[in-house]
């Protein structure tokens, strides 16, 4: 299928055929010297008149300035196209202020004759676009064909306007540069490389942005970085104080074009969640047949855009979350009419930016969480207790504890022996976090937010015993300096301080990690309040270093995963430092204090 | 050995180097770089061999002490100390030796297998032993040197189960 008309989707026969050709051909002395753009439209013309069309020629030539300039006039092209075409032309003169005479003339030519009108741009309206213009010009044909590749690109009212107000297809020549087009940019033989050079990155981007989603491999060759490095590199090798200033600038610029470059990589990165989305209508379809419910599937924000990192991972914890809602959450068709609700179920997925993460919600209007099945589940599988008093929060907790499941009867769906607490742990591996929101009868919201990247973080750089460590920012609360009576021992050698109303277990960073030297007096150190899956911890550090960007780096592709730790970066000084994972690392200081 | 039959036999190429001592040897072919000591960052929940992680230009690239993992004692690092950067697959890792020794092509027909050495000397990690007049060469295996703990723990038990399955 092409996604443009041909001369074969128009009626030909006995029609006036407004035929967009590129005339602009050069000029010497009155005598074409190059016909080439001329030859190629002939195949189109041939084509009209064979049909007993008549083909009136429309083109710019020159640059008029939108005023009758005679120099301009494409009468001096007529013989030229008669060579071409081997058939003379008739010239129609016009202003195109008024058409009616040039009109006249066409009726009056018998059918099967070429013609050609006077150069378009003797009207300003040409190069703007200007309807009343597109529409004198469309009085004069009964269809139109472009067949002026060379000037497509360009919105004027013989290309775009006029396109508009007639049936329009495609000429021969135009047919063959969009099919080639097509052979490169539609179905290309992969792998697909694009090599962009220059100098400015900010004026690539857009380009950029469109290739990445085409090609397998994007080179882009920065001029700005190869200009500062070959400057910086000039003041190293004969260097005096009185080149320190230039340094200096030179050092500024790189960092400009370097931050300028990281963005627009990270900005290239970035897809819109709609390809995640996409695969739901069908998830969804299949769900009701299988389980005889009724869903509209409802979709928002489809076009918030995320890194691709986190697109790859997104998918599995959505799906989950959706059989979840299909088959736990909405009610079969009977069930709803007898609870006064509209036959068909509402499953709607959200997306949005909030801040530095990506939202994304999974909504239905079923029946929410059931209570009291919920409670009673969790006091049968003892993970509470009976009588306890629990919080609508504490309730909702319970069922991403592990192993809960409180259908009766696990279905071959939802019922797989994955439980909402592996989407959890999932989701908190991507450093994000899934909440619900329910209310009985009404539906239940999940939410799962997430960073908008995994490959870079913001990260707090802590020392602890002369070694380095990042700490994610979005998990930081706030950090504070405790003095010794601040701590209290908790039987079993677990401490805990006083943050906010609240006592929180202290975590020594030193003793998780098992380093030497470090400080190991609470009122030395510094104390960071993090939060992870849902509860606060405070970590012991010796000195907080400062803020940085991290880009991560894997443990795993050359070693394997430790925990406590999500991953390393390259410090400035090309040293390696460690990522604290926060919730692995509460995890490995409950197990060394129960060893 | 004379000319012909060197000519005939299969040699392969090994990267020496001492450690306490005693000279070792890597296939080649699995060695990616030498480069000289610098420190690396140390990493938690991992045995004391594993000494940290280095930055290989931008792989987090985990490394070795060979002395701590033949159980031998390290006093220090000087301007001879190496770390030589193999491959196992797609995975990299740097092992630390005293010193790189040369080069030495073993012809395949003089490699013999490891005797039995008891307890006295650790043999797990070594594929094979080469002989060069006075010179003996200890080739190591270094996949093996670099396997995950409870993989060694599985092949610890392996063998006897073996033997069980062989006197039934």
């Amino acid at each position: 299928m092409r996604a443009f008309k041909t001369l074969e989707d128009l009626d030909l026969g006995k029609q006036r055929v407004l035929l967009r050709a590129d005339l602009n051909v050069p000029v010497e002395g009155g005598k074409v010297t190059d016909a080439t753009r001329i030859e190629r439209i002939v195949p189109t013309i041939r084509e009209i008149i064979k049909h007993d069309g008549k083909a009136i020629l429309i083109s710019h030539f020159g640059r008029p300035k939108g005023k009758v300039d005679k120099q301009f006039s494409l009468e001096q092209i007529v013989p030229a196209v008669a060579e071409a075409a081997g058939h003379p032309p008739g010239f129609i003169d016009t202003d195109w202020v008024d058409v009616e005479r040039a009109k006249r003339a066409i009726d009056s030519a018998p059918d099967g004759s070429i013609l050609v009108l006077e150069n378009t741009r003797f009207h300003a309206g040409e190069e703007e676009n200007d309807a009343a213009l597109a529409a004198r010009m469309a009085s004069l044909g009964d269809v139109y064909v472009n067949d002026a590749f060379s000037a497509a690109h360009r919105a004027h009212a013989s290309t775009e306007g006029l396109a508009r107000l007639l049936p329009a297809a495609a000429g021969l020549a135009m047919q063959a540069e969009l099919e080639a087009l097509e052979k490169g940019l539609g179905q290309p033989q992969r792998p697909v490389i694009a090599l962009v050079g220059g100098a400015k990155v900010s004026t690539k981007i857009e380009l950029l942005e469109h290739l990445i989603t085409k090609v397998d491999a994007l080179i882009n060759m920065v001029g700005e970085l190869v200009i500062t490095q070959s400057m910086l590199g000039d003041i190293g090798e004969h260097f005096g104080m009185e080149r320190l200033m230039q340094l200096r600038e030179g050092l500024a610029q790189l960092d400009r074009t370097t931050r300028e470059l990281q963005e627009s990589v990270m900005r290239i990165r970035m897809l819109p969640i709609a390809a995640v989305f996409n695969r739901f209508p069908r998830v969804v379809r299949d769900l009701e047949h299988k389980l005889g419910k009724r869903v509209k599937l409802e979709l928002h924000g489809e076009s918030t855009e995320v890194d691709k990192t986190v697109l790859e991972k997104i998918g599995d914890p959505m799906v989950h979350l959706v059989r979840n809602a299909i088959d736990h959450g909405l009610e079969s068709p009977g069930d709803r009419i007898a609870a006064g609700k509209p036959e068909v179920g509402v499953l709607r997925l959200d997306a949005r930016h909030e801040g530095g993460n990506v939202v994304v919600e999974v909504s239905d209007d079923g029946t929410g969480l059931r209570r009291e099945r919920i409670v009673e589940k969790a006091v049968q599988r003892g993970l509470a207790q009976p009588g306890q008093e629990l919080g609508d929060e504490e309730v909702a907790e319970l069922i991403f504890q592990a192993g809960f499941s409180t259908n009766a009867e696990a279905t071959d769906l939802s019922g797989r022996g994955v439980g909402m607490d592996v989407v959890r742990r999932n989701v908190s591996d991507l450093g994000g976090s899934v909440s619900v929101r329910s209310r009985e009868g009404k539906g239940s919201t999940f939410t799962i937010v997430l960073p908008l990247t995994l490959a870079i973080i913001e990260g707090l750089t802590t020392e602890v015993g002369g070694e380095r460590y990042i700490v994610p920012l979005v998990s930081i609360v706030e950090s504070l300096q405790l003095k010794a009576p601040d701590v209290r021992h908790v039987a079993g050698g677990g401490e805990l301080f006083h943050f906010r109303e609240d006592w929180l277990p202290l975590v020594r960073l030193h003793d998780a990690f098992g380093c030497a030297d470090a400080v190991t007096r609470v009122e030395q150190g510094i104390v960071i309040v993090v939060e992870a899956g849902g509860r606060r911890v405070g970590l012991l550090v010796d000195a907080l270093l400062g803020q940085q960007q991290a880009v991560i780096k894997s443990l795993e592709s050359h070693y394997r995963r430790i925990e406590g730790i999500s991953g390393a970066t390259i410090a400035s000084d090309g040293s390696v430092a460690l990522i604290v994972d926060v919730d692995g690392v509460v995890r490995v200081a409950g197990r060394r204090r129960a060893a | 050995m004379s000319r012909d039959e060197q000519q005939t036999t299969r040699v392969q190429q090994q990267l020496t180097f001492t450690l306490a001592g005693e000279e070792y040897g890597i296939d080649i072919l699995a060695v990616r770089e030498i480069r000289a000591w610098s420190r690396v960052t140390r990493i938690p929940q991992t045995p004391d061999y594993v000494l940290g992680v280095l930055n290989l230009r931008g792989a987090i690239v985990p490394v070795m002490d060979l002395r701590l993992r033949f159980g031998l004692t390290r006093e220090g690092y000087d301007g001879a100390t190496v770390t030589v950067v193999v491959a196992v697959g797609e995975r990299l890792y740097g092992v630390v030796a005293d010193a790189v020794a040369d080069v030495f092509d073993a012809p395949e027909d003089r490699i013999k297998p490891v005797p039995e050495l008891g307890a006295v000397v650790d043999t797990r990690f070594l594929k094979g032993l080469v002989g060069d007049g006075e010179r003996m060469i200890m080739l190591l295996d270094v996949e093996r040197l670099m396997r995950p703990e409870d993989a060694e723990a599985l092949d610890a038990v392996l063998p006897d189960a073996a033997e069980v399955a062989a006197a039934a």
